[in-house]
């Protein structure tokens, strides 16, 4: 019996497949429907010219009713963006990622709101409780109670 | 709900946003006319109370199947069968497919209609599989096997011939059952032993035995026997069966009678007099016999004569003051009203004494005060008491009615004559006020000239009795 979250994902991959990636972001690992990796790059003026990140998802069984669980990991060569709301571990405190979270979004449109929010930053430094959190952090970063206070970026 | 492969592209606007797939179901919302799967909506409506696709506010109260169109449209996409990787090649719309799965797809897996068999199989394999659960025969030991088992018997079977242990001849293990019913070795009782005969002995030796057996010789008559004794058991079964059938009746009409007991109350023993002619057997549990019925019932004629039914002693309640105010308006009315059903039976001209008291009693009313209300007549049928206390209810509120309106016209008049006693008494008060004050003036008056006429004394008590008398403890005026 295929779930309802192997359908959707399934369905999901055909359109990256057949549709292609948005520019900027890559599909690199989408073996299963449990954990997928994409590339991404800021494209044009920003302060993350020549980087590449790397964004893991993992989804349950309840996407996309629930939010799948979304992080930068270091892989060879690529570093965990420095940025206000991303902590050092990779999570990110993003709103679409918890409590906005819709089933109406997807994969890709994660990726596109993430390299924009990269795109709009005006300042590389890491999130004020940065040390505390990655401290205490739960591996799993929908286990985080973040509070979404700063709209600007 | 299954998951289909859709043949041809669908149309965007037949997709559920949440799970990608054209709608299963569908429900639109009330709030923002968003469509959805029901499941998919239902299910993100357990987290989340919002649209997914707006955000606004939504509950499972504000959803609605969606219209009769869109549900078509999805309904008719055509879609794969589910058994297609199976090798169903069948297409058809979406909502045929249920029934092409239950009913005829090839490549459906249905249980094996035999109860002992618990495999799963494909529908076109259903007959082959049935075969294989035929029966046959080993054909070397004449055992039952099936063909499945077959291979796994081969090893096992016993062997083609066999000897039979009475007369030692050889034969094949097919014909072992058969050959036992004929052997002439085999050791048989008696064809008359049900009938009591005790020999036992070989089968070839049985024709001998018949020939000397007494049982044998009268076989004639067991049979006969036989025969009446099935016919008298047959009948007995019949009669014990209706036996049954008759005690069921019986035991139900007991209890609708007893029903009916309760239901009639004291009007049960009169409804048995109602018919005499009705002739109970003497061990039924009634005490009234038809004889002593007719002298109780001339009995209750007598008392019914002395005492009026209810409507009669109604008007007694007028006061007998007011009697000259108002004339008997209603109450030559009152015989006119329907009398009760005339029964077919000696009660009815009980019924019409009592009607006939009443329009009497109209002079003697006075006499009945307190008697106000006429004990039942248990003598009338039921039905005819129960019109009877209607009338009385009729009555009563009819007399209950007149006697308001008697009531309310002479509180007014009262009131008014009251009324003007009170006035004149008030007139006379006044006359007396008015002389009492004209008194004292009279009196102040002499008072006031004696004081003037002795300016030199003390004044004595005794000069002023009045105002000694009128503010002293004991004063009487
Ligand atoms: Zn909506
Ligand atoms: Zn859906
Ligand atoms: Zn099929
Ligand atoms: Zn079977
Ligand atoms: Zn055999
Ligand atoms: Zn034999
Ligand atoms: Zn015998």
């Amino acid at each position: 019996m295929t779930s309802i979250s192997s359908r959707r994902l399934s369905k999901e991959l055909m359109e990256i497949q057949n549709g292609g990636c948005p520019v900027g972001i890559d599909l690199e690992k989408a073996d299963d429907f449990q954990c997928w990796r994409f590339s991404l790059e800021v494209m044009g003026e920003s302060l993350y010219q020549n980087e590449k990140f790397t964004l893991q998802f993992r989804f349950d069984q309840q996407y996309p009713i629930s939010s799948p669980a979304v992080q930068f990991v270091q892989t060879e060569g690529r570093q965990i963006p420095v940025h206000p709301h991303v902590y050092s571990n990779g999570h990110i405190c993003a709103s679409i990622l918890g409590n906005e979270w819709s089933p109406v979004l997807s994969v890709i449109a994660v990726c596109v709101t993430l390299q924009s929010m990269l795109a709009s930053c005006r300042e590389k430094r890491r999130p004020i409780d940065n040390d505390r959190y990655v401290k205490h952090a739960p591996d799993n970063p929908k286990k985080t109670q973040f509070q979404y206070d700063d709209d600007t970026v | 709900m299954a998951t289909y492969n859709y043949i041809d592209p669908v149309n965007a606007n037949l997709v559920c946003c949440i799970c990608r797939m054209p709608f299963i179901y569908p429900y639109t919302t009330t709030t923002c006319a968003h469509t959805f799967c029901r499941d998919c909506i239902t299910k993100s409506l357990e987290t989340t109370s919002q649209c997914p696709i707006d955000r606004l506010p939504l509950r499972e109260a504000n959803l609605q199947p969606a219209g009769p169109i869109i549900r078509s449209l999805v309904d008719e996409l055509l879609v794969e069968c589910v058994n297609r990787h199976l090798g169903c090649m069948h297409t058809c719309q979406r909502q045929l497919m249920p029934v092409h799965i239950s009913n005829s797809c090839p490549f459906e897996s249905i249980p094996c209609p035999d109860q002992d068999c618990k495999e799963m199989i494909f529908r076109k394999d259903a007959n082959q599989h049935r075969d294989s659960h035929k029966t046959m025969l080993c054909n070397k030991c004449g055992e039952d096997i099936q063909s499945i088992g077959l291979k796994a018997h081969g090893s096992a079977c016993s062997g083609r011939f066999t000897t039979c242990e009475f007369c030692e001849s050889e034969l094949e293990h097919s014909m072992q059952a058969s050959h036992l019913v004929v052997c002439q070795e085999i050791t048989v009782a008696c064809t008359h032993d049900i009938d009591g005969c005790a020999w036992e002995g070989k089968r070839s030796e049985l024709s001998a035995h018949l020939t000397s057996c007494a049982y044998h010789a009268i076989s004639g008559f067991f049979a006969i026997n036989k025969a009446r004794i099935t016919a008298l058991e047959d009948e007995n079964a019949v009669l014990k069966r209706r036996v049954d059938t008759l005690e069921a009746l019986l035991r139900m009409a007991g209890c609708e009678l007893q029903a009916a007991k309760i239901a009639l109350g004291p009007w049960y023993h009169y409804s048995l007099n109602l018919h005499p002619q009705l002739h109970l057997p003497t061990e039924l549990p009634f005490d009234l016999q038809p004889s002593s019925a007719s002298t109780s019932q001339n009995g209750s004629d007598e008392q019914v004569g002395d005492n009026p039914v209810g409507p009669s002693s109604v008007p007694s309640e007028h006061p007998d003051i007011l009697a000259s105010f108002f004339p008997n308006e209603d109450l030559p009315d009152l015989p006119r009203l329907p009398a009760p059903p005339r029964v077919p039976s000696i009660s009815s001209t009980t019924s019409s004494q009592g009607w006939e008291s009443f329009t009497v009693n109209n002079t003697g009313i006075r006499q009945n005060l307190h008697n106000a209300v006429a004990p039942l007549n248990l003598s009338t049928t039921l039905e005819g008491s129960l019109e009877a206390l209607r009338q009385s209810i009729v009555t009563i509120s009819t007399s209950l009615d007149s006697l308001g309106r008697r009531n309310d016209i002479a509180l007014t008049n009262e009131t008014f004559r009251i009324n003007e006693e009170i006035m004149s008494l008030k007139a006379n008060m006044h006359g007396l006020r008015m002389q009492v004050h004209a008194i004292l003036m009279d009196r102040n008056a002499q008072v006031i000239r004696r004081v003037q006429d002795s300016q030199d004394g003390w004044p004595a008590p005794q000069r002023f009795p009045g105002s000694i008398q009128s503010s002293g403890p004991g004063t009487k005026l």
